[in-house]
């Protein structure tokens, strides 16, 4: 018989309020620490993805978030954290490898993302979101992600 | 992954309420994300009293069980009256044999149609394998019929097996309890996934105060289940789930009355026994379900579930094996941009068939029963963001009463962005259940005058609870009134009131007494289950909950409850009402969970219980409950609890039938977690 509704909401905005608050739990290494502003990148199609918008302003810790939408390959060296939109015209594994070097929590809702060398992968278990964490490219580069953070992954990878 | 571009195009307008960013990570991972519903609710604009427990929520308070979960929840009765024993209900009424308080697990009922109540001893479900706990207080008949959803709802949700893959093993060592579990699960292919599962859990018996005995047996419950889960096409989804069960709740000594045969006494001393109450359990459950998305606009459900228990006790040299089979239609469709409709229909089969004893039998040992049921249920929005009105009727069909109709109005108005006003009716029967229209079942005798062995007109009177099955459903007009609010972005706030008014609710009456066997020495006093009680109860549950920051969120509950039970004008000589002050007035939680460092948790739950004015040597008492909690690895978590601190005992509930209540002792143990 029918389940209570605990809450419903579009997948979109829940995916904007994931990606804000992973920004309270990781650690940046002093370099891009240093920064005056917090820089959420977007990479992919992404009109559907109107919901971010509403992230524009928040601040994360003492420094205000900015949007860039479409970043370029150029300006990838200045963002905080990439969201990537699941978008077949995305090559996933050659845009990981041209930033494994960077400091970049990467994030996306492609399929498999952490197994091809993402960060935090979101992924849909039926009518919820949830996040997966690996944590070898995070550590190559000096990022830390908090453990509460981790407690709350639906799993983990690359624990030393 | 539902592609959001198929969304219709309302879905992004009704964003605006939400804000996704003013929650927490395990907020949002409590979201539903139902692309049928494109209209979102959020957890505030439920028109009804709802309480949610994360499966976090209930580890970080050390409970290993759900009964102890429940007693987190504003609005509860619950106590403890053995080791492994629990009264629970909602909104009084409370007893072991409580009967208004509808369990389901994954969508199957737990309840026994021996009593309509739940065994908890027997159907407790490990704490590792819930997503959550939803507990919707006041009636919700007009969806689940007239069993038992008169007082409340507690639906339990398992984690799917795709969130549980790997290897978890948990165990948890103490003076009282101890426990250990496993749960491997593993990936068929990219949308297959599975679990096995298997636990047991030891509970100690505790001190019976008055005689102060101790049956020094162990409560047992050992369980091993599975849960298969798969994705079809993102259209399809299939759940099967099954469970194996095995235990004994060992129950305090007790006093019974000793009878040559059934209704009839021994006629010379000793009249009565003292006996262990230990009642030993088997079991099994199978469902299965499948949930068919058609499109954004249709959902239909098929559910079906076959459970199977036997119980037996020593005492009462009887033994009841239930066997339910149950199927369940139901479909979810969106009419309009503002008009949802939900319909099902549902039927099931209750077999029972008991072992008669002497002290406790069946007049019918073996019941064949046949309920159906048909609801539609219709959510319209009168004005977008601001009303709401959802209004629900069930008809269902049972061998005992025949055609029952449950019904409830309820209408929502979100006056601003940070508040909601709700405000419902609604109509709810209890159909009675086997226990009131068969058993028999002799409770105590009162022995000959100046002792001696009984003769003809000195005699022994023998009192036995019989069923007739001219018993009337109970019947509940519930009025509710409730107000939420965001107050800051960190602090909400959650009234409900109500007023219920039942009419032909339980009473007890006795017969005239039967004086055929006088001469052999012996008279019966026979007392059966009626509906001469009219009761009123009302009162008022209030919760808040207070993020003060990143790392510590304190919790508040408080309950009060009152309630007039009185005998009709129309009732037979002797009636006399049933569970009347089997509650608390007034009950206080306050919750702190706090994380202390990266690694270290640390969680403290005071509550504070009002004395229960039936209850002999039952006095209000405080608990205190502490948990830390240590991650030494992101995958090793070890713990201390601490239940009951303040006390080194304490009584929770009167005798009830079959069951002597015992001492709640204080307990420590230690817990550990390691997943691999």
């Amino acid at each position: 018989m029918p389940n209570l509704v605990l809450a419903a909401t579009t997948e979109t905005a829940v995916k904007a309020g994931f990606i804000y608050n992973f920004s309270k739990f990781i650690e940046w290494p002093a370099r891009t620490a240093e920064s005056s502003s917090y820089n959420l990148c977007v990479m992919g199609d992404d009109k559907r993805e109107d919901s971010l918008d509403v992230l524009v302003g928040k601040m994360v810790g003492n420094k205000p978030l900015t949007l860039t939408r479409n970043v370029k390959p150029a300006n990838l060296k200045d963002c905080h954290m990439l969201f990537v939109i699941q978008d077949k015209d995305v090559h996933l594994q050659a845009l990981l490898a041209d930033i494994a070097a960077l400091p970049i929590v990467t994030v996306s809702d492609s399929p498999d993302f952490i197994l091809k060398g993402g960060m935090i992968g979101l992924i849909r278990d039926g009518n919820r979101v949830g996040f997966e964490v690996n944590l070898k490219p995070a550590n190559a580069v000096g990022i830390r992600m908090s453990a509460q953070l981790l407690k709350l992954a639906k799993s983990v990878k690359g624990i030393k | 992954m539902a592609n959001p571009a198929d969304l219709p195009q309302t879905a992004s307008n009704s964003a605006v309420d939400l804000t996704p960013m003013d929650l927490t990570l395990e907020q949002l991972m409590d979201l539903e994300v139902t692309a049928i519903m494109k209209s979102a609710t959020r957890l505030s604009d439920t028109p009804g009293a709802i309480y949610v427990l994360s499966n976090d929520d209930v580890k970080r308070t050390g409970a290993t069980t759900i009964p102890e979960s429940l007693r987190l929840v504003p609005g509860l009765n619950v106590a403890r009256i053995d080791s492994n024993e629990w009264p629970i209900s909602a909104r009084g009424f409370n007893g072991q044999f409580s009967n208004k308080l509808l369990v389901i697990v994954d969508g199957r009922s737990i309840y026994t149609p021996f009593y309509s109540g739940v065994w908890w001893d027997q159907q407790d479900v490990k704490i590792e394998n819930n997503e959550r706990i939803e507990v919707m207080r006041g009636p919700n008949a007009s969806l689940w019929g007239g069993v038992n959803a008169v007082n409340g709802v507690v639906n339990i949700i398992t984690k799917n097996s795709k969130n549980t893959q790997g290897s978890l093993a948990n165990a948890y060592v103490g003076i009282d309890r101890s426990g250990v579990s496993l749960r491997y699960g593993t990936k068929i292919d990219d949308d297959t996934f599975i679990k096995v599962y298997g636990r047991t859990a030891h509970y100690k018996s505790q001190n019976e105060p008055l005689t102060n005995t101790n049956s020094h047996q162990t409560d047992l419950l050992d369980k091993i289940g599975f849960r298969y889960d798969k994705e079809i096409n993102n259209t399809n989804r299939l759940n099967l789930e099954g469970n194996v069960f095995n235990g004994d709740s060992s129950g305090a000594v007790a006093t019974f009355p000793r009878l040559s045969k059934s209704l009839t006494p021994q006629l010379v001393p000793t009249y009565s026994q003292s006996s262990s109450t230990r009642q030993e359990f088997i079991g099994h459950n199978l469902q299965g379900c499948w949930e068919q998305t058609q499109s954004a606009r249709y959902n239909t459900t098929l559910q079906v579930y076959w459970d199977k228990s036997k119980r037996e006790s020593d005492v009462l040299k009887a033994g009841l094996t239930v066997n339910t089979f149950d199927i369940d239609f139901q479909h979810n469709l969106l009419l309009t941009s503002n008009q949802r409709l939900l319909w099902g229909l549902g039927y099931r089969r209750n077999m029972l068939d008991n072992n008669n004893g002497i002290i406790f039998s069946l007049s019918k040992p073996k019941r064949d029963d046949h309920l159906f049921n048909a609801f539609i249920q219709d959510d319209i929005t009168l004005v977008p963001q601001k009303w709401k009105l959802t209004l629900g009727n069930l008809i269902e069909h049972n061998p005992s009463t025949g055609y029952e109709f449950e019904s409830s109005t309820r209408l929502l108005w979100i006056p601003n962005d940070h508040e909601s006003v709700w405000a419902s009716i609604s109509r709810a029967v209890r159909t009675p259940h086997c226990a009131q229209e068969n058993g028999v079942y002799s409770i105590s005798n009162i022995t000959p005058a100046e002792g001696g062995a009984a003769k003809a007109f000195n005699p022994i009177t023998l009192v036995t609870m019989i069923g007739k099955s001219n018993v009337k459903s109970e019947n509940l007009i519930a009025y509710e009134l409730g107000w939420r609010a965001v107050i800051q972005p960190q602090l909400t706030a959650d009234v409900t009131t109500y007023y219920y008014n039942y009419k032909d609710a339980a009473s007890i009456t006795p017969d005239p007494t039967d004086l055929s066997h006088i001469v052999s020495g012996y008279v019966l006093q026979n007392i059966y289950g009626t509906n001469f009680s009219h009761v009123h109860t009302y009162g008022v549950e209030f919760s808040v909950n207070w993020q003060v920051n990143d790392s510590w969120k304190l919790r508040g509950s408080y309950s009060y409850f009152q309630s007039d039970f009185r005998i009709t004008a129309d009732a037979l000589a002797g009636s006399r009402t049933n569970y009347k002050n089997s509650y608390s007035s007034y009950q206080t939680m306050l919750w702190s969970q706090h994380q202390l460092s990266t690694n270290v948790n640390l969680d403290i739950n005071l509550r504070h219980i009002s004395k229960i004015d039936s209850t002999p040597n039952f006095n209000a008492y405080n608990a205190l409950d502490a948990r830390i909690a240590w991650n030494l690895k992101p995958n090793i978590e070890i713990s201390l609890v601490g239940r009951n601190l303040l006390h080194d005992h304490h009584i929770e509930f009167s005798r009830d039938f079959l069951s002597t209540p015992t001492e709640v002792p204080r307990e420590l143990f230690v817990t550990a977690g390691y997943k691999f």
